[in-house]
């Protein structure tokens, strides 16, 4: 038998620079409690909204009656790109050749501006950045009389639906409140954007990732990558006009020391749009041809900077194409990257699934360049072992 | 006390007694520090989510660890974190207090380099201090198949270690 004493007295010399951390259980607890929250909203277990204009903040639409030509500024590409080179590779190609903000005067939030900042569009790809200035606000808050007589009971007050909130001294002394049985009270006003984008005539493209962001005065920021490809119907247009719908909301919560009480107010605030460009010869088709065990394999690959797209068609299954011999135990996985000629990687977007029938697809992501060649890498990997074990590498030459 | 209130008692009192012992744990299944924090995080969120359903059949520590395998598990699928180059190895944390020894380096090294599905059942076992049959229950197999996988990990484990392995 191994000794107890030796694994725990090694292991924690090992990993003893990691110790306890208040600062990181604090953004623990913090980070459940919100993400509950956001949890709780998306799931819709919150009470209906009870939209009553008399109530609710005072929003005047102040939407522009034209599009208007965008200001020359810092592109959010060159923002996100700071984290993410391949944003700041394509930024140049991002200017938006139309935008219709929305602007909102609210009593609470102030002037909020939301806009389409910049966009990418190859045919293949599209990624779009988006800005909404003083996009939340929230402030400690009694109700009136007849503000609590229009709140409902919160049944579950084991899990009151909260908001995600910036503004962490308010969610602690709410907190605070539940747990000493004082009453508390809040409300949050906030706009967001819709998870849905459509074009002008209606096409909802599906969304892959987002990625928020804040500016230290509180501008939200949000880079939204779309599924690669494209729907077909997109990718030969010259161009896209874009559409987001926006929502403000005031959730208001409130703890008379031993029931909480909770309404959410929910408005429509209107539509941004703007206009985007397809940039030109950013798209390459290649293609190869390969044999595994006299059974013929082809695969043609649509490639852009920003993404790239996989067909690979023959008899038999995806691990057949690729020369697997037997299907991967529980500690081994079959991976598989395309390589550029200057070494740049295309991760994959799903793993390999060597049992799916072909003909099979699959995206893999950009590096921002767009690639002269591309050899695609299929290795065999193994947990607990540092380097895969390449199985086979086809390389794509390109289509004239 | 309201229901609310033991709610968020019971997160930061476990988020206290556990938040080191899973950071340790998961950075030896991940060999990542940074991607430990997020598993961390990740496993208070789902045990959170989940506590309405935990019904005290397995200890907390257990169930804990259970769900921290899952998250760790659902970490190492994903396509990025195989082709990303690890940001803070345990290799790389910064020194501990007191020099390792090369003993204690050694067995340490061995064990991380330990195939996921011993390692995970080494941490279980033999650092975090769980029987045989919470182990079965954090890790969702049988206990005769704790006892082989421990049989096998040891038997690996010896061969790194002839020098220093207590028969």
């Amino acid at each position: 038998m191994l000794d107890k004493e030796l694994v725990q007295r090694s292991l924690d010399a090992r990993l003893a620079a990691l110790q306890p951390n208040e600062a990181r259980r604090q953004r623990i607890v913090t980070a459940v409690l919100q993400s509950s929250a956001t949890h709780k909203v998306k799931g819709k277990k919150i009470m209906k909204s009870r939209l009553s204009t008399g109530i609710l903040v005072m929003l005047i639409l102040l939407l522009s009656c034209g599009s208007v030509a965008l200001a020359v500024g810092l592109n959010l590409f060159e923002h996100f790109g700071m984290s993410d080179p391949r944003y700041a590779q394509v930024a140049e190609n991002t200017q938006l050749t139309t935008s219709q903000p929305v602007h909102l005067e609210d009593k609470a939030l102030g002037q909020v501006n939301a806009y389409f900042d910049s966009a990418y569009f190859d045919g293949l790809s599209l990624h779009v950045a988006m800005a909404v200035e003083h996009q939340q606000y929230a402030e400690a808050w009694q109700p009136t009389p007849e503000e609590l007589a229009a709140m409902a009971p919160w049944e579950d007050i084991a899990n009151p639906p909260m908001p995600a909130m910036e503004q962490q001294d308010i969610l602690r002394t709410w907190q605070e409140a539940l747990q000493n049985g004082t009453p508390y009270g809040f409300r949050q006003v906030s706009v967001w954007f819709s998870d849905h984008v459509t074009t002008d005539d209606g096409i909802d493209i599906p969304p892959y990732a987002s990625q928020p962001d804040r500016t230290e005065d509180g501008v939200y920021l949000e880079m939204r990558e779309f599924a690669s490809p494209l729907p077909q119907s997109l990718r030969s247009r010259e161009e896209l006009t874009l559409n987001c719908r926006l929502t403000s909301s005031e959730t208001r919560l409130w703890f008379d020391g031993q029931q909480v009480y909770h309404q959410t107010l929910r408005q429509d605030a209107g539509s941004i749009s703007g206009t985007v460009q397809r940039t030109e010869g950013m798209v390459r088709r290649m293609q190869a041809a390969w044999q595994t065990e006299d059974v013929s394999f082809t695969a043609t690959l649509d490639v852009s900077a920003m993404a790239a797209a996989l067909c690979v068609e023959g008899s038999g299954a995806m691990g057949n194409a690729l020369g697997l011999d037997a299907p991967p135990s529980n500690d081994t996985w079959i991976d598989w990257w395309l390589e550029d000629e200057q070494g740049r990687t295309y991760r994959s977007a799903l793993a390999v699934d060597p049992s799916a029938p072909l003909p099979q697809e699959a995206s893999f992501l950009g590096t921002g360049a767009l690639p002269e060649s591309l050899t695609l890498h299929i290795a065999r990997c193994t947990e607990g072992t540092a380097s895969p074990t390449e199985i086979r590498s086809i390389p794509f030459s390109t289509v004239p | 006390m309201d229901k609310s209130d033991a709610r968020v008692v019971w997160l930061e009192r476990t988020v206290e007694a556990y938040e080191t012992p899973l950071l340790r744990f998961c950075c030896a299944l991940l060999g990542d520090a940074y991607l430990a924090e997020d598993a961390v995080q990740e496993t208070f969120l789902r045990a959170w989510r989940g506590l309405h359903d935990f019904r005290g059949q397995a200890a907390e520590k257990t169930w804990l660890m259970r769900i921290a395998i899952n998250v760790c598990r659902d970490t190492l699928r994903l396509s990025y974190f195989r082709r990303t180059d690890r940001r803070i190895t345990p290799e790389q944390l910064p020194d501990p207090p007191a020099p390792l020894t090369e003993w204690d380096d050694t067995v340490s090294a061995a064990i991380l380099r330990l195939p996921l599905k011993y390692r995970q059942a080494v941490l279980l076992h033999y650092y975090e201090g769980l029987t045989v049959p919470e182990t079965a229950q954090a890790l969702h197999v049988s206990e005769s198949t704790v006892h082989r996988t421990l049989r096998k990990a040891e038997a690996l484990l010896k061969h790194e270690l002839e020098e220093w392995y207590h028969a």
